[in-house]
């Protein structure tokens, strides 16, 4: 592969792992690294970048994956609230937005609810396009994110929100 | 005659619209949907937005680090007939590439079995019975496995440098193909270094560190540093391959 063909590939993708990056690590810096290590790794996928759905596909689950794990291994997960301490609080004004209750549930939830959930209410995608993506099908989406519901409103009446 | 509305492309089609990367017919079709359906409009100029805010703010030059070693795939095609073509050669003369040298290990025993070839000048690619190769050669590894096998290629040369070439970025050794004679992602162009290089190809069922195969490599050459003698262990659950080759100076 010449600089230039790179270059293309990083020209009609980029953008597409920077957004993914960005979108789950809410930070530039951290989301020009990811961007870096998926891009290294979708030059590597060889024939399949002839089909250019797939390779969107191939980076929607790859740079969740990865940012995913990226947040785990730095036990950060951006809710700038402690929980516990929330509870023993009445007359605290704080409230938990959408985007720190779901980083809190997401904690607590294997891969596939995590998916589940992170295409559905961050990326907001459609059931088939998230079935393109993870192989998951409409009823286990749907199945996940159920569990993920409940458990969202378990965690509500402990935090006594909403 | 009315065209008859086509149904909305999804997100992962209107990106790949976006990116510039669908052929003629499906850029065509999805114009034209475009033209006539507001909200994928909206979406499609959205992402071509995105996408040129993005690469003015993060161009490629200044955003992508390479991997220092050369790392470029053969074509596909190529490697397919360049590789029918070696292999023809090989079993025509019953060769046995490296097999008897000392240092060298490349038929293997069981299912696991990596294989080295170099791109001739004419573009076919070649196995050395002599394991001599020169600075700017392209070589190839192959590998045959079984299903959900990881691979991690390193090499140490004789002044004790060890670099990665797979995974090339990250820590976690790669998924490979499974089948025979798989060849590996991206080919390595050789650097300038005259002398001995012992390539060591790892192998697991199991996900593993490169930069833990690394530490055992460096512990390795420690105890030995003689290159046809060292013999990298990263203990159970691993299969390790060998492959010694020298590099010389081209003669002028």
């Amino acid at each position: 592969m010449t600089s230039a063909e790179i270059a293309r590939i990083y020209e009609q993708y980029g953008f597409v792992i920077f957004g993914r990056c960005r979108r789950i690590l809410h930070s530039e810096d951290d989301a020009r690294d990811a961007l870096q290590v998926v891009f290294l790794r979708l030059l590597e996928c060889g024939s399949m970048l002839r089909d250019p759905e797939r390779v969107v596909s191939w980076i929607y689950r790859t740079a969740q994956n990865h940012c995913f794990n990226v947040l785990r291994d730095r036990k950060k997960f951006d809710t700038g609230v402690d929980p516990d301490e929330l509870a023993r609080d009445p007359d605290s004004e704080q409230r938990l937005d959408a985007r720190q209750i779901i980083n809190l549930a997401l904690g607590c939830h294997d891969r596939r609810v995590r998916e589940a959930v992170y295409f559905t209410y961050v990326e907001e995608l459609g059931q088939e396009e998230i079935r393109k993506i993870t192989g998951q099908s409409p009823a286990t989406i749907r199945r996940n994110l159920r569990k993920f519901d409940r458990s969202l409103l378990e965690l509500r009446k402990r935090l006594g929100d909403g | 005659m009315t065209e008859q509305p086509t149904s909305c492309p999804d997100i992962l089609a209107l990106t790949a619209y976006a990116a510039g990367a669908c052929d003629d017919f499906t850029r065509a079709q999805i114009a034209r949907h475009c033209a006539t359906c507001d909200a994928c409009r909206k979406r499609a100029d959205a992402l071509s937005v995105e996408r040129s805010d993005f690469l003015a703010a993060h161009p490629f030059e200044r955003t992508v680090k390479l991997p220092q070693h050369k790392v470029i795939p053969f074509p596909a095609y190529r490697v397919v007939y360049a590789l029918a073509a070696a292999l023809l050669v090989a079993t025509g003369i019953g060769f046995y590439y490296s097999s008897r040298t000392p240092g060298t290990d490349t038929r293997m025993k069981g299912e696991v079995r990596v294989t080295l070839f170099v791109q001739e000048s004419d573009g076919s690619a070649a196995s050395r019975a002599d394991n001599v190769f020169h600075p700017g050669e392209r070589i190839q590894f192959t590998c045959s496995s079984g299903p959900n096998t990881r691979l991690a290629l390193l090499s140490v040369d004789d002044s004790g440098r060890v670099s990665t070439y797979f995974p090339p970025a990250g820590d976690s050794a790669m998924a490979v193909e499974p089948g025979r004679e798989a060849p590996l992602p991206n080919s390595i162009v050789l650097d300038d270094y005259i002398g001995r290089e012992l390539y060591v190809v790892v192998l697991s069922r199991t996900p593993f560190s490169a930069g833990a195969i690394d530490r055992v490599i460096r512990d390795a050459y420690a105890r030995t540093p003689d290159l046809a003698r060292l013999s990298p262990d990263p203990g159970p659950g691993f299969t390790v391959r060998r492959v010694l080759i020298t590099k010389t100076a081209r003669q002028q």
